[in-house]
This record gives structure tokens, C-alpha cells and sequence, in this order.
């Protein structure tokens, strides 16, 4: 651009086509316009000046784009673009594919599982054994009762009676009950006896009662002893083969031979019982001490029975040792 | 539960397996012990029972005691036919009345297997109340669907995959129990009881076929587990099938699934030197090539485990885990409300292992316990847990999974 045209541009000027064909206005027309208006304005000045004491103003509705004039802004072209994400063909590589077969599995020898055991419990022993009790002299033969108490349908009930065999010789098993179809003394081990009941399941009673009778001799070679009654090995079974546990308690027989035993009281008054032979006559004696000890004859008596009571021997002493020595026939 | 597109997808997989062994004329195999004393089992027609306790105790490399009626060995826990060839013509079924101890099936073939009708170790379908409550039969090798009393409620399947909670199916191959070449063979896991009233399905059973020639499936071989018989659930998982031939060939089908119960899956073991790849496989499998001999059990080296005893009673060696009030008599008896201890024994099995052990009584759900290790080493070990057996007059059925780390 010419800098000299912009200082020797000529007034602008209005081009025929804007102007319309009112032409150019004289000087003349410009002032009668101006006057008009003036006269105008004094005529409806009162009115306004009464409008203005109550005044309200129109209406006016407002667009507000919230944008700058359309010639702030600039909105570019829309562009369209394909994201490969992958670098050029010559940097990249594919592998080949693989399958796999997952099994999810350990491998095999790593693990083991065991085969099934199955329990029956009962939670308490569904059969009570007992053993009953007795004494005799040693060239005797006795018996003592077994008891049994079950609802089990036992169809077998089988025991181990250890027995001390150098004093006791077992001699058989008697059904004492209509449920016992069988019963049977087997052959003896070392001190060791098997006994096997069959049974009638529905023929046991619910109650406890005597199932059978061990029947034994007491032996004499030997001094007099206290044979206990062990039973082990207790099992029986249940119609449908199950096993039932049982519990037992066990007994015991008394062999007397030549010397008597004593048994103590469980509670006061204190006393004892004698085991002797039948006839004889016995002469309990009491020490305070053993070491050494000072026998004293307390009581002189003759058993009648199997047993022989002996009551009320509190002396006040500390403590007190009894005795018993056979002196009449 | 697998869906069908997720079988067709892994058929589609094992169909190409099977093309690229495809192959013939290879040599025949040598099975071991195959003596053919069971003779030849020709079924031509028929429903056809083979009763697994008429089967003679011993040992399974002896020949057999009872021609045709298998030998049970105790150590292997198998009950193995030594056939010289089986035949199982079009339209005759065979299946299969359990062993006592649930002991799975080998056939030990000299010579070749047809079978064009049908071979059935399926697992027994849930019963309704009051037969629900016994405990459901497996297919041989498999285990029991759990039981349910009205009065008492409801038991968890049986095994280690054995479904737990209210009619809970059975798992087996989505459960990690069992190996892949499916030695030992061991079949699917029961489901569980359902308040609804009925018992779970069994699983299904397992059965190793080793012949020294071809088998042939153009029929309908399935180890599938049992269900709800009212309905598509309770379902036992599928059992185990493993083929071992020099060719396995046929267009028919084998199965080990959970039929229409939703249980799991079993497995199926394909080892051959040539395939058919007509034969329909579900699950789906990878073949492989058999060793020659084949593997029938376990190695004397592989891991074991075993309940020595409980509350100091010492369990039987082949126990047979039966449950009253409907089978007899169970392995052990006892009469405590107090805890007791289990011990276990495992062999050629870290210490630093883990040993589970399953407490399922007969009417309630099972419970989980983790053993620990007492004394002993990688090759011998023993392990005890000590929890206190449900009571009065319940029936408890116990095992263990031994898994390394």
C-alpha cells in the first residue's frame, strides 16, 4: 500500500446507492427538520413530565448467547482422524497361536485321597454288662450272675473274663433268660476266657436282667485269694451287623481257703467284714502302730455264715490297725 | 455350569487333536496281566447286570479265581476283568451293581473292544421321602448322593467334589481332586440333599478299558452322574472314562458328565496310537500316546493317604463305608459324646503338605478340617485332627485329601 494515498485520500462520501433518491439534503432542509423537532418537543413536553412521576418501563427481551461478538470467536475446521495405535508395519511382530487346554488340575502324584470310613457313634454304650459277685471256699463251686441291660436288637454279645486261673477254674455259661439262644464258654488263654451269647433280639427285655450264670470251681492249692472278675473285649452285635459298644462292670469272687480276709466299710461306722470258714472262731486285734506294732486282742468271734460283720470299733485314736487270726477250729 | 457352546468349542479342539494323531498301524499293546481268564463278554441283547461283589478278593495280577467274575483287590481298590475280547452288540445295555467298597472298574483286554450298544456307569438318581433317606449309589468308583431325613435333615454328597448346603451339586474335574491320566481311577462326587425331599444324585462311576487291540465306540458309553429325578438339579458330577488302545475308533459317544443334574463334569482319558475323530468326547480331551505297557494303578512310589483310626479304633484296610440305618454295619463303632482323634497316615508325601479331612455325617452338613502333621517324613508320616462326631446313633462317613504344595 501507498502511504501517500492514505494522507491524500479524499472525504468519504456516501455511494448513489445508499443515498436513494432523496438525494444529497441542502442546508436548508436541515434546519426546517431541526426547527420541526424542536416544536415538537414543546408540544409533548407536558406529557412527559406527567409520565416520569409513574414511571414503568417497557418490556425489553433479552437473548444472551453467552458469546463473544461473532468477531471474537473462531471455530476451526472438523477433522477426521483413524487411530492404528500401532506402530508402522516394519516395528511390530504377531505371534504365532497357541492353544491351551487348561485343566486346572494338580498334576498327578501330588495328591492322594483317602478311601471312605464310616462311623457309627452311639454317643453313649448302647449295652450295660455286669458281673456279679460271690465267695466261697476253695473246694467249692459258685456262681455269679450276668446282667444285661440293652434296647439293642442284638443278635451276639461276646466278652473277654479275664480270670485268675491258679484260683478260679471257670466250668460253664447257663442261660438264665429266653433271649439266649446260645452261650458258650470258649477255650480258655492264660487267665483268658471267651463268652459268646446268641441272641433272640426280640426277645430281650428293655429292663436290666440276668442273662446267664458263670459257673467255676475255687481252687485249694493255693492260699486265699480275691479273684477279680475283668470283663474286656465287650461287643455286640446288631441285627443289621452293626457293632454296639458296651460298658461293663466287672466282679469278683472270693476264694477262701485257710486264711480269712477283710474287707473295710465304705462309710461310718467303721467296721469290717470278715470272709472266713463257717465255724470258725476269730480273734480281731487292733495296733495304734506297726512299727513296732502292739497286738491287742479287741473282740473274740465265731462265724456262723459266709461272713461275719464286725460294728463299732471307733476308739479315738489317730489311727488304729485291725487283724484277724483264726483260734478255734 | 459349562454351557454347550463351551463343549462344542472344546469338541471342536479335540477333533483336531485327534486328526493330527490320526494314524494306524502300530503295533498292539501290552497290557499287563491281561491273561484273558474272565473269558469273552459277548452281550448280543438285553438289559445286562454285572453284579462287581460276585467278585472274587485277591490280587489283580493272579488270574482269575471266578471266571467272569472279576477279582476285587483290595490294595488297588479295583475290581478287574480280564476278558480275552468284549462285545457289546447294538441295542444290548450293560451295566453295573456296585461292589461293596464302591470300587471302580478295569477291564484288562486281550484283544479287542466292540461296543455298540450301551455301557452305563451312571450314578443313581436322587430318591423322594422316605426312600431319601438312604444314601444314593455312585456308578462304580464314584460317590454317594447325600441323604435326607425329614426329622434329622439333610446330608452332604460324598467324596471330595461332594455337593454341601441344600441340594449343593457335586463337583469333580472343577474341583481339583483326581489326576489328569486319571491314575488312580476315581469317579464323580454326589450332590447333596434337599429340604424339597429328596436325596442327591450319585456320581458317576469310573472304568479304565485297556485293550491290546482296538476299541470301537459306535454306540453309548457314559459315566454320567445322578440327579433330582423331579428335576434338573442335585446333581452328582460326571465320572471318569479312560480308554487305552492301540486304535480307538467308532463314530459313537462317550460321556461323563452330569446329564441333566448341573453338577460338574468328569474326565475322559483317550491314550491311543490312532483315533477316530467321528467319536463324540464329552467333556472334551487331549489324547495322548500310551505308554506300552500302559499304566494300570498307581506307582509304589505315588502318594497316599489313610484314616488309621478314630478314638482309637483302628480302622479296617478295605473299609466299606457303608451307613445304616439301610446297609449294615459301618467300618467302626463308637460310643463317646466327648472330641475324638482321627489319625491319618500318608506315604511319599511332603509334611509341608496339606491333608483335609471330610466329616460327612449321614443328616447334617459336612465339615472341612486340616490335619496336622504329628511325626514322620516325606515317605511316611502321621497326621491327627480332633473334633468331636455328631451323636446319638449317627453315622459319620470320613476321608481324606492329601494335596502337595
Amino acid at each position: 500500500m501507498n502511504p501517500s494515498s492514505h494522507k491524500n485520500r479524499a472525504p468519504e462520501t456516501v455511494p448513489p446507492s445508499r443515498i436513494g433518491k432523496l438525494g444529497r439534503p441542502s442546508f436548508a432542509r436541515v434546519w426546517l427538520i431541526r426547527v420541526g423537532l424542536a416544536v415538537a418537543f414543546l408540544l409533548c413536553s407536558p406529557i412527559l413530565e406527567a409520565q416520569s412521576q409513574d414511571a414503568v418501563s417497557r418490556e425489553v427481551s433479552i437473548f444472551n448467547f453467552g458469546l463473544p461478538s461473532a468477531s471474537a470467536e473462531a471455530i476451526s475446521r472438523e477433522v477426521s482422524v483413524f487411530n492404528f495405535g500401532l506402530p508402522s508395519a516394519n516395528a511390530e511382530a504377531i505371534s504365532r497361536e497357541v492353544s491351551v487346554f487348561n485343566f486346572g488340575l494338580p498334576s498327578a502324584g501330588t495328591e492322594a485321597i483317602s478311601r471312605e470310613v464310616s462311623v457309627y457313634n452311639y454317643g453313649v454304650p448302647p449295652v450295660n454288662f455286669a458281673v456279679g459277685s460271690t465267695n466261697i471256699f476253695g473246694n467249692e463251686t459258685g456262681q455269679v450272675p450276668f446282667s444285661l441291660q440293652t434296647v439293642q436288637d442284638l443278635t451276639n454279645l461276646n466278652l473277654t473274663l479275664l480270670a485268675d486261673d491258679s484260683h478260679l477254674q471257670l466250668l460253664s455259661v447257663t442261660p438264665a433268660s429266653s433271649e439266649v439262644l446260645a452261650a458258650t464258654l470258649g477255650p480258655p488263654g492264660v487267665n483268658s476266657h471267651p463268652i459268646s451269647f446268641t441272641l433272640n433280639p426280640a426277645a430281650i427285655p428293655a429292663t436290666n436282667h440276668t442273662l446267664a450264670y458263670l459257673n467255676f470251681q475255687g481252687v485249694t492249692n493255693l492260699d486265699t485269694a480275691i479273684v477279680p472278675l475283668t470283663v474286656t473285649n465287650l461287643a455286640g452285635f446288631c441285627s443289621n451287623g452293626q457293632s454296639a459298644p458296651g460298658v461293663a462292670a466287672n466282679g469278683q469272687v472270693i476264694v477262701i481257703v485257710s486264711r480269712p480276709i477283710l474287707f473295710p466299710a465304705t462309710s461310718l461306722p467303721f467296721g469290717f467284714t470278715i470272709f472266713g470258714v463257717p465255724g470258725a472262731t476269730y480273734s480281731i486285734q487292733a495296733t495304734t502302730n506297726l512299727a513296732p506294732a502292739d497286738w491287742i486282742e479287741v473282740e473274740r468271734l465265731s462265724e456262723s455264715g459266709l461272713t461275719l460283720t464286725v460294728m463299732d470299733l471307733m476308739t479315738g485314736a489317730p489311727q488304729q490297725f485291725y487283724r484277724v487270726q483264726q483260734v478255734g477250729p | 455350569m459349562k454351557t454347550n457352546l463351551a463343549y462344542k468349542i472344546k469338541l471342536a479342539s479335540l477333533v483336531l487333536s485327534l486328526t493330527a494323531f490320526a494314524s494306524a498301524g502300530y503295533a498292539q499293546l501290552t497290557i499287563p496281566y491281561a491273561d484273558g481268564s474272565d473269558g469273552a463278554l459277548n452281550i448280543t441283547s438285553g438289559t445286562n447286570v454285572i453284579d462287581l461283589s460276585q467278585a472274587v478278593t485277591g490280587v489283580w495280577t493272579n488270574t482269575s479265581a471266578s471266571p467272569g467274575n472279576g477279582t476285587y483287590d483290595p490294595t488297588q481298590w479295583a475290581v478287574v476283568f480280564k476278558y480275552s475280547s468284549v462285545n457289546i452288540a447294538s441295542g444290548a445295555v450293560v451295566t453295573f451293581l456296585n461292589h461293596p467298597t464302591h470300587a471302580p472298574v478295569v477291564w484288562l483286554v486281550d484283544g479287542d473292544v466292540e461296543i455298540d450298544g450301551e455301557l452305563s456307569l451312571d450314578g443313581q438318581n436322587g430318591q423322594f421321602f422316605p426312600g431319601s433317606l438312604n444314601a444314593v449309589e455312585p456308578g462304580p468308583g464314584g460317590f454317594r448322593g447325600g441323604a435326607l431325613s425329614p426329622s434329622y435333615g439333610l446330608g452332604s454328597g460324598y467324596g471330595p467334589g461332594g455337593g454341601s448346603g441344600n441340594g449343593g451339586n457335586g463337583s469333580y474335574s472343577d474341583y481339583p481332586y483326581g489326576a489328569t491320566n486319571i491314575v488312580p481311577l476315581i469317579g464323580g462326587s454326589g450332590a447333596a440333599g434337599w429340604t424339597g425331599g429328596w436325596s442327591g444324585g450319585g456320581g458317576g462311576g469310573a472304568m479304565l478299558i485297556a485293550a491290546s487291540g482296538q476299541i470301537t465306540i459306535n454306540g453309548y458309553f457314559h459315566a454320567d452322574g445322578g440327579f433330582n429325578a423331579s428335576d434338573t438339579f442335585q446333581g452328582g458330577s460326571g465320572g471318569a472314562i479312560r480308554l487305552v488302545a492301540n486304535q480307538i475308533l467308532g463314530n459313537g459317544t462317550l460321556e461323563a458328565v452330569s446329564h441333566l443334574g448341573g453338577g460338574d463334569v468328569g474326565r475322559i482319558r483317550l491314550e491311543a496310537n490312532g483315533f477316530a475323530n467321528t467319536i463324540t468326547v464329552n467333556p472334551s480331551t487331549v489324547a495322548a500316546t500310551p505308554a506300552n505297557p500302559p499304566v494300570i494303578f498307581p506307582s509304589t512310589n505315588a502318594p497316599t493317604v489313610t484314616v488309621l483310626s478314630v478314638a482309637g479304633q483302628i480302622a479296617p484296610t478295605d473299609p466299606t463305608a457303608r451307613v445304616s440305618p439301610n446297609t449294615g454295619a459301618t467300618d467302626l463303632a463308637l460310643a463317646t459324646t466327648n472330641v475324638v482323634t482321627i489319625v491319618l497316615q500318608t506315604m511319599n508325601f511332603p509334611t509341608n503338605g496339606t491333608v483335609n479331612v471330610y466329616i460327612k455325617p449321614l443328616y447334617s452338613a459336612q465339615s472341612v478340617l486340616s490335619a496336622t502333621c504329628i511325626s514322620g517324613n516325606a515317605n511316611q508320616a502321621l497326621w491327627q485332627v480332633s473334633t468331636a462326631l455328631p451323636y446319638p446313633d449317627a453315622n459319620v462317613v470320613i476321608q481324606a485329601h492329601a494335596v502337595a504344595p
